[in-house]
């Protein structure tokens, strides 16, 4: 196969879009950041730091193990001292969270756009397993989504002002 | 020359199944597999419209997964999907071809010497002639498989291929 040939390319962005759209009800939500990628992610990717502080659903992220860019981290949210765990796939640009059971997942994306940064984060609920058991349940996953919308936006809006920003876009 | 994309992009069959039982990881795995091989679907069918293109074959992928009854067959069941979203892109675009008297062979893919003209040659194409040569050139398909792929008649598909290979032929020479 030559590379001469024109290849279309959608980026980590596009890449968790396309994911997203695996889960029925997941919530999705794309901003451009005006501060330059590699400052946007080295905060992120500091996540036992990042996570609490943008993320209004939890108090403390520990990080448990890591291999590579496989981690596993301790969640706990700010009411119950009930901590259920994540496994974390961590990259450049890249983060996918998958709770234990994979009933939940998180995720996150961003690419550099000129000196700013085009970020995206998703979330959603799900039900691993046959696609037969998996439809009955959708319409509930649906009602999730409602909540999940303003979540995810609440998450982006922690992140901006977490990196400095004031709110005024 | 026929240029085959087989190359390492193959989605292990149970990577496949994990992804339609709702497992993130295989479904991102399955995404990352295809992405290169469908991006040179979309880029070369699509051309300015291949992002988008792409972009709404994955999605479609992800969305419909669970119902590909043989997951061994995920490869060509996400060209298919790649081929005619990039046709539907691209058509509002698209160019009119060229009428040409020459009759030559489509040059090859890997052919150094083009380098920079591909893009302009394919842009001289319609989007239904760009399918058809790319899944001849990449994808090694039979005038019948294609047909199948296109939802189009046998005859059809060989008067789109004579086409697009005389107006690439043309563009090329030019």
């Amino acid at each position: 196969m030559s590379e001469l040939w024109p290849q279309a390319n959608v980026g980590n962005v596009g890449r968790l879009r396309a994911l997203a759209a695996g889960f029925p009800g997941s919530a999705y939500t794309e901003r451009h950041i005006p501060v330059p990628f590699e400052q946007v992610w080295d905060y992120f990717s500091d996540m036992e730091r990042s996570v609490p502080s943008f993320d209004e659903t939890v108090a403390e992220f520990h990080i448990t193990n890591r291999d590579d860019n496989r981690l596993t981290a301790k969640v706990r949210g700010p009411f119950l001292p009930i901590r259920f765990t994540l496994d974390v796939d961590l990259d450049v640009g890249w983060c996918l969270m998958t709770a234990r059971p994979a009933y939940y997942l998180v995720m996150f994306a961003a690419e550099p756009s000129g000196d700013h940064t085009r970020f995206a984060h998703a979330e959603a609920c799900n039900l691993p397993g046959p696609t037969v058991l998996r439809r009955p349940i959708q319409p509930l996953f649906r009602l999730a989504r409602r909540w999940l919308v303003g979540h995810v936006e609440r998450d982006v809006d922690g992140l901006e002002l977490a990196l400095g920003l004031t709110g005024d876009k | 020359m026929v240029v085959t994309s087989s190359e390492n992009d193959e989605v292990d069959r149970r990577t496949v199944i994990r992804a339609q039982r709702g497992d993130p990881r295989a479904l991102d795995e399955v995404l990352r597999q295809l992405m290169p091989y469908l991006g040179r679907i979309c880029g070369a069918i699509a051309l300015d419209h291949g992002d988008d293109a792409l972009q709404e074959t994955l999605i479609s992928v992800m969305r419909h997964i669970g119902s590909l009854r043989d997951p061994g067959a995920v490869r060509g069941w996400a060209r298919r999907i790649a081929v005619r979203e990039s046709i539907r892109q691209a058509k509002p675009a698209q160019a009119v071809p060229t009428d040409p008297e020459v009759l030559a062979t489509t040059p090859s893919p890997g052919d150094a010497e083009a380098a920079v003209d591909v893009r302009d040659a394919l842009q001289s194409l319609s989007p239904d002639q760009r399918a058809v040569l790319v899944l001849q050139q990449f994808e090694g398909l039979s005038e019948e498989e294609m047909a199948d792929l296109l939802g189009v008649a046998v005859g059809t598909v060989k008067s789109r291929l004579s086409r697009a290979r005389e107006a690439f032929r043309t563009e090329w020479i030019q």
